[in-house]
Protein backbone atom coordinates (compact mmCIF):
# COMPACT_ATOMS: atom_id res chain seq x y z
CA UNK A 1 0.00 0.00 0.00
CA UNK A 2 1.35 3.42 -0.95
CA UNK A 3 1.01 6.20 1.57
CA UNK A 4 -0.57 8.86 -0.64
CA UNK A 5 -1.42 11.31 2.10
CA UNK A 6 2.12 11.70 3.40
CA UNK A 7 3.47 11.94 -0.14
CA UNK A 8 0.90 14.59 -1.00
CA UNK A 9 1.56 16.58 2.15
CA UNK A 10 4.94 17.68 0.82
CA UNK A 11 4.26 17.44 -2.92
CA UNK A 12 1.44 18.93 -4.95
CA UNK A 13 1.55 16.58 -7.94
CA UNK A 14 2.40 12.90 -7.78
CA UNK A 15 2.96 10.50 -10.64
CA UNK A 16 2.04 6.99 -9.64
CA UNK A 17 3.48 4.41 -11.99
CA UNK A 18 1.93 0.98 -11.56
CA UNK A 19 1.88 -2.36 -13.32
CA UNK A 20 -1.48 -3.12 -14.90
CA UNK A 21 -1.93 -6.12 -12.57
CA UNK A 22 -2.02 -3.78 -9.59
CA UNK A 23 -4.24 -1.18 -11.22
CA UNK A 24 -7.53 -2.01 -9.48
CA UNK A 25 -5.87 -2.44 -6.14
CA UNK A 26 -4.07 0.92 -6.31
CA UNK A 27 -7.23 2.63 -7.56
CA UNK A 28 -9.27 1.56 -4.56
CA UNK A 29 -6.42 2.05 -2.16
CA UNK A 30 -5.87 5.66 -3.23
CA UNK A 31 -9.55 6.51 -2.98
CA UNK A 32 -9.76 5.02 0.49
CA UNK A 33 -6.85 7.12 1.68
CA UNK A 34 -7.99 10.45 0.29
CA UNK A 35 -10.62 12.34 2.20
CA UNK A 36 -12.18 15.50 0.86
CA UNK A 37 -13.55 16.58 -2.48
CA UNK A 38 -12.10 14.69 -5.39
CA UNK A 39 -12.23 15.34 -9.11
CA UNK A 40 -11.60 12.03 -10.84
CA UNK A 41 -10.67 12.21 -14.52
CA UNK A 42 -10.86 8.83 -16.20
CA UNK A 43 -9.64 7.82 -19.62
CA UNK A 44 -9.25 4.17 -18.72
CA UNK A 45 -12.35 2.70 -17.08
CA UNK A 46 -15.84 3.99 -17.70
CA UNK A 47 -17.72 5.79 -14.93
CA UNK A 48 -20.08 2.81 -14.52
CA UNK A 49 -17.20 0.41 -14.20
CA UNK A 50 -15.40 2.65 -11.69
CA UNK A 51 -18.59 3.09 -9.70
CA UNK A 52 -18.99 -0.67 -9.50
CA UNK A 53 -15.34 -1.17 -8.48
CA UNK A 54 -15.62 1.41 -5.72
CA UNK A 55 -18.97 0.07 -4.58
CA UNK A 56 -17.55 -3.44 -4.26
CA UNK A 57 -14.69 -2.11 -2.16
CA UNK A 58 -17.05 0.05 -0.11
CA UNK A 59 -15.41 3.31 -1.12
CA UNK A 60 -17.58 6.34 -0.52
CA UNK A 61 -17.90 8.33 -3.75
CA UNK A 62 -20.39 10.95 -2.55
CA UNK A 63 -17.69 13.59 -2.58
CA UNK A 64 -16.28 12.60 -5.98
CA UNK A 65 -17.05 14.30 -9.29
CA UNK A 66 -16.05 12.29 -12.34
CA UNK A 67 -14.94 13.43 -15.77
CA UNK A 68 -15.38 10.40 -18.00
CA UNK A 69 -13.64 10.62 -21.35
CA UNK A 70 -13.98 6.97 -22.36
CA UNK A 71 -17.72 6.16 -22.22
CA UNK A 72 -18.63 8.29 -25.25
CA UNK A 73 -16.20 6.31 -27.41
CA UNK A 74 -17.85 3.02 -26.43
CA UNK A 75 -21.58 3.70 -26.26
CA UNK A 76 -24.20 6.39 -26.65
CA UNK A 77 -23.88 8.58 -23.60
CA UNK A 78 -25.48 11.87 -22.56
CA UNK A 79 -23.28 14.92 -22.05
CA UNK A 80 -23.72 14.76 -18.31
CA UNK A 81 -25.37 12.87 -15.47
CA UNK A 82 -25.36 13.14 -11.71
CA UNK A 83 -21.71 13.53 -10.55
CA UNK A 84 -20.29 12.79 -13.97
CA UNK A 85 -19.43 14.89 -17.00
CA UNK A 86 -18.74 13.02 -20.22
CA UNK A 87 -16.02 14.16 -22.65
CA UNK A 88 -16.00 13.00 -26.32
CA UNK A 89 -12.82 10.91 -26.20
CA UNK A 90 -9.49 10.64 -24.38
CA UNK A 91 -7.98 12.17 -27.50
CA UNK A 92 -10.20 15.27 -27.24
CA UNK A 93 -7.52 17.15 -25.35
CA UNK A 94 -8.91 20.64 -26.03
CA UNK A 95 -12.28 19.65 -24.61
CA UNK A 96 -10.70 17.79 -21.69
CA UNK A 97 -8.48 20.75 -20.91
CA UNK A 98 -11.43 23.16 -20.97
CA UNK A 99 -13.51 20.95 -18.68
CA UNK A 100 -10.68 20.34 -16.18
CA UNK A 101 -9.89 24.05 -16.19
CA UNK A 102 -13.49 24.87 -15.26
CA UNK A 103 -13.54 22.23 -12.53
CA UNK A 104 -10.24 23.35 -11.02
CA UNK A 105 -11.80 26.73 -10.27
CA UNK A 106 -13.95 25.00 -7.65
CA UNK A 107 -10.93 24.21 -5.50
CA UNK A 108 -11.20 20.46 -5.21
CA UNK A 109 -8.95 18.97 -2.56
CA UNK A 110 -7.66 16.33 -4.95
CA UNK A 111 -7.55 15.67 -8.66
CA UNK A 112 -6.90 12.15 -9.88
CA UNK A 113 -5.94 11.69 -13.51
CA UNK A 114 -6.41 8.09 -14.60
CA UNK A 115 -4.23 7.64 -16.64
CA UNK A 116 -1.71 9.70 -18.56
CA UNK A 117 -0.40 6.67 -20.44
CA UNK A 118 -3.84 6.01 -21.90
CA UNK A 119 -3.87 9.45 -23.56
CA UNK A 120 -0.98 8.35 -25.75
CA UNK A 121 -3.15 5.66 -27.30
CA UNK A 122 -5.54 8.31 -28.66
CA UNK A 123 -3.22 11.24 -29.38
CA UNK A 124 0.12 12.11 -30.92
CA UNK A 125 3.27 12.31 -28.81
CA UNK A 126 3.74 16.08 -28.90
CA UNK A 127 0.06 16.81 -28.18
CA UNK A 128 0.05 14.44 -25.19
CA UNK A 129 3.23 15.95 -23.80
CA UNK A 130 1.87 19.49 -24.23
CA UNK A 131 -1.37 18.51 -22.51
CA UNK A 132 0.40 16.95 -19.51
CA UNK A 133 2.65 20.00 -19.10
CA UNK A 134 -0.28 22.40 -19.38
CA UNK A 135 -2.36 20.36 -16.91
CA UNK A 136 0.47 20.29 -14.38
CA UNK A 137 0.92 24.03 -14.82
CA UNK A 138 -2.79 24.68 -14.24
CA UNK A 139 -2.81 22.53 -11.11
CA UNK A 140 0.24 24.36 -9.77
CA UNK A 141 -1.72 27.60 -9.91
CA UNK A 142 -4.39 26.14 -7.59
CA UNK A 143 -4.37 24.57 -4.14
CA UNK A 144 -5.60 21.25 -5.49
CA UNK A 145 -3.31 18.26 -4.95
CA UNK A 146 -3.07 15.89 -7.88
CA UNK A 147 -2.21 12.29 -8.57
CA UNK A 148 -1.46 11.21 -12.14
CA UNK A 149 -1.73 7.49 -12.71
CA UNK A 150 0.46 5.82 -15.29
CA UNK A 151 0.50 2.20 -16.33
CA UNK A 152 3.99 0.78 -16.55
CA UNK A 153 4.45 -0.24 -20.19
CA UNK A 154 7.39 -0.14 -22.56
CA UNK A 155 5.36 1.42 -25.41
CA UNK A 156 4.34 4.39 -23.31
CA UNK A 157 7.59 4.82 -21.40
CA UNK A 158 8.08 8.24 -22.99
CA UNK A 159 4.84 9.50 -21.39
CA UNK A 160 6.10 8.42 -17.98
CA UNK A 161 9.45 10.09 -18.68
CA UNK A 162 7.76 13.33 -19.71
CA UNK A 163 5.21 13.33 -16.90
CA UNK A 164 8.02 12.52 -14.46
CA UNK A 165 9.64 15.82 -15.39
CA UNK A 166 6.57 17.97 -14.72
CA UNK A 167 5.36 16.40 -11.46
CA UNK A 168 6.87 16.87 -8.01
CA UNK A 169 7.37 13.25 -7.16
CA UNK A 170 7.28 9.93 -8.96
CA UNK A 171 6.27 6.80 -7.11
CA UNK A 172 6.58 3.41 -8.70
CA UNK A 173 4.16 0.92 -7.31
CA UNK A 174 5.68 -2.53 -7.00
CA UNK A 175 8.71 -1.52 -4.97
CA UNK A 176 10.91 0.17 -7.56
CA UNK A 177 12.28 3.66 -7.02
CA UNK A 178 10.73 6.60 -8.81
CA UNK A 179 12.32 8.39 -11.75
CA UNK A 180 13.54 11.08 -9.39
CA UNK A 181 14.80 8.39 -6.99
CA UNK A 182 12.26 9.21 -4.35
CA UNK A 183 10.34 6.03 -3.74
CA UNK A 184 10.90 6.61 -0.03
CA UNK A 185 7.46 5.44 0.97
CA UNK A 186 7.81 2.17 -0.86
CA UNK A 187 11.37 1.73 0.40
CA UNK A 188 10.26 2.19 3.99
CA UNK A 189 7.48 -0.31 3.58
CA UNK A 190 9.75 -2.81 1.87
CA UNK A 191 12.40 -2.62 4.57
CA UNK A 192 9.68 -2.94 7.23
CA UNK A 193 8.31 -5.98 5.45
CA UNK A 194 11.79 -7.53 5.19
CA UNK A 195 12.35 -6.96 8.89
CA UNK A 196 9.06 -8.59 9.71
CA UNK A 197 9.90 -11.56 7.48
CA UNK A 198 13.29 -11.94 9.17
CA UNK A 199 11.67 -11.86 12.59
CA UNK A 200 9.24 -14.57 11.53
CA UNK B 1 -20.72 46.59 -63.32
CA UNK B 2 -17.81 44.18 -62.83
CA UNK B 3 -15.62 43.93 -59.76
CA UNK B 4 -12.71 42.31 -61.62
CA UNK B 5 -9.45 44.02 -60.74
CA UNK B 6 -10.84 45.54 -57.52
CA UNK B 7 -7.83 45.27 -55.18
CA UNK B 8 -9.79 45.28 -51.91
CA UNK B 9 -12.05 42.50 -53.16
CA UNK B 10 -8.99 40.45 -54.18
CA UNK B 11 -7.54 40.92 -50.71
CA UNK B 12 -10.85 39.78 -49.19
CA UNK B 13 -10.89 36.67 -51.40
CA UNK B 14 -7.28 35.75 -50.57
CA UNK B 15 -7.93 36.27 -46.85
CA UNK B 16 -11.10 34.17 -47.07
CA UNK B 17 -9.25 31.30 -48.78
CA UNK B 18 -6.41 31.41 -46.24
CA UNK B 19 -8.93 31.41 -43.36
CA UNK B 20 -10.72 28.44 -44.96
CA UNK B 21 -7.53 26.38 -45.19
CA UNK B 22 -6.35 27.25 -41.67
CA UNK B 23 -9.75 26.53 -40.10
CA UNK B 24 -10.03 23.22 -41.95
CA UNK B 25 -6.52 22.15 -40.93
CA UNK B 26 -7.36 23.02 -37.32
CA UNK B 27 -10.51 20.92 -37.53
CA UNK B 28 -8.34 17.92 -38.48
CA UNK B 29 -6.22 18.52 -35.40
CA UNK B 30 -9.38 18.36 -33.30
CA UNK B 31 -10.44 14.93 -34.56
CA UNK B 32 -12.81 13.29 -32.09
CA UNK B 33 -13.15 16.53 -30.16
CA UNK B 34 -16.46 18.29 -29.56
CA UNK B 35 -15.04 21.20 -31.59
CA UNK B 36 -14.29 19.13 -34.70
CA UNK B 37 -17.70 19.56 -36.32
CA UNK B 38 -18.04 23.30 -35.56
CA UNK B 39 -14.61 23.87 -37.09
CA UNK B 40 -15.57 21.95 -40.24
CA UNK B 41 -18.82 23.95 -40.49
CA UNK B 42 -16.88 27.14 -39.94
CA UNK B 43 -14.34 26.35 -42.65
CA UNK B 44 -17.03 25.39 -45.20
CA UNK B 45 -19.01 28.49 -44.17
CA UNK B 46 -16.03 30.78 -44.69
CA UNK B 47 -15.35 29.10 -48.03
CA UNK B 48 -18.93 29.62 -49.24
CA UNK B 49 -18.92 33.27 -48.15
CA UNK B 50 -15.61 33.71 -50.00
CA UNK B 51 -17.04 31.84 -53.00
CA UNK B 52 -19.86 34.40 -53.17
CA UNK B 53 -17.18 37.09 -53.58
CA UNK B 54 -15.40 34.97 -56.21
CA UNK B 55 -18.71 34.64 -58.10
CA UNK B 56 -19.32 38.39 -58.35
CA UNK B 57 -15.69 39.03 -59.25
CA UNK B 58 -14.98 36.43 -61.89
CA UNK B 59 -18.29 34.93 -63.10
CA UNK B 60 -19.91 38.08 -64.40
CA UNK B 61 -18.47 37.71 -67.88
CA UNK B 62 -19.25 34.00 -68.02
CA UNK B 63 -22.83 33.72 -66.68
CA UNK B 64 -25.84 35.98 -66.89
CA UNK B 65 -26.33 38.64 -64.23
CA UNK B 66 -29.27 36.71 -62.76
CA UNK B 67 -27.23 33.47 -62.44
CA UNK B 68 -24.31 35.29 -60.86
CA UNK B 69 -26.68 37.02 -58.45
CA UNK B 70 -28.23 33.68 -57.50
CA UNK B 71 -24.84 31.97 -57.00
CA UNK B 72 -23.69 34.92 -54.87
CA UNK B 73 -26.80 35.05 -52.71
CA UNK B 74 -27.18 31.30 -52.19
CA UNK B 75 -23.51 30.67 -51.33
CA UNK B 76 -23.46 33.72 -49.05
CA UNK B 77 -26.61 32.62 -47.18
CA UNK B 78 -25.42 29.00 -46.92
CA UNK B 79 -22.00 30.16 -45.72
CA UNK B 80 -23.46 32.36 -43.01
CA UNK B 81 -25.89 29.57 -42.08
CA UNK B 82 -23.03 27.11 -41.56
CA UNK B 83 -21.12 29.63 -39.45
CA UNK B 84 -24.28 30.13 -37.38
CA UNK B 85 -24.59 26.34 -36.95
CA UNK B 86 -20.97 26.19 -35.76
CA UNK B 87 -21.58 28.90 -33.21
CA UNK B 88 -24.75 27.13 -32.00
CA UNK B 89 -22.80 23.91 -31.42
CA UNK B 90 -20.04 25.69 -29.50
CA UNK B 91 -22.63 27.57 -27.43
CA UNK B 92 -24.45 24.29 -26.70
CA UNK B 93 -21.24 22.73 -25.39
CA UNK B 94 -20.38 25.76 -23.26
CA UNK B 95 -23.93 25.95 -21.88
CA UNK B 96 -23.89 22.24 -20.98
CA UNK B 97 -20.56 22.60 -19.23
CA UNK B 98 -21.77 25.75 -17.49
CA UNK B 99 -24.91 24.07 -16.19
CA UNK B 100 -22.86 21.15 -14.81
CA UNK B 101 -20.42 23.59 -13.26
CA UNK B 102 -23.28 25.35 -11.49
CA UNK B 103 -24.22 22.09 -9.77
CA UNK B 104 -20.66 21.58 -8.53
CA UNK B 105 -20.80 23.75 -5.37
CA UNK B 106 -23.67 21.58 -4.04
CA UNK B 107 -21.62 18.46 -4.68
CA UNK B 108 -18.40 19.72 -3.14
CA UNK B 109 -19.56 21.03 0.20
CA UNK B 110 -16.55 22.33 2.14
Amino acid sequence: MIDMKSSLSSNQILLLVMPSAEYNEVLVDAMKQLSGNICYVTSNKTFDSLKETFKKSKVNIDNVVFIDSISKTLKKTPDQADSVYYVSSPGALTELSLVINKFLRHEFDYLIFDSVTNLAVYQKKNMTSKFISSLADKIKKTKTKAIFYALDSVEQAWVIDHAGMVVDKVIKSGGVDGVKGEGKVIKKRLSKKKKEEKEV
Amino acid sequence: MTFEGDLLLMVAIVLGLIATVITFLNSRKLKGDVFEKPFVYLSVGIFLATFSLIAVTFFQGVFSELTVGLIHDISFILGLGLMFLASIQITKFLKGLGSFEQKLPKKIKK
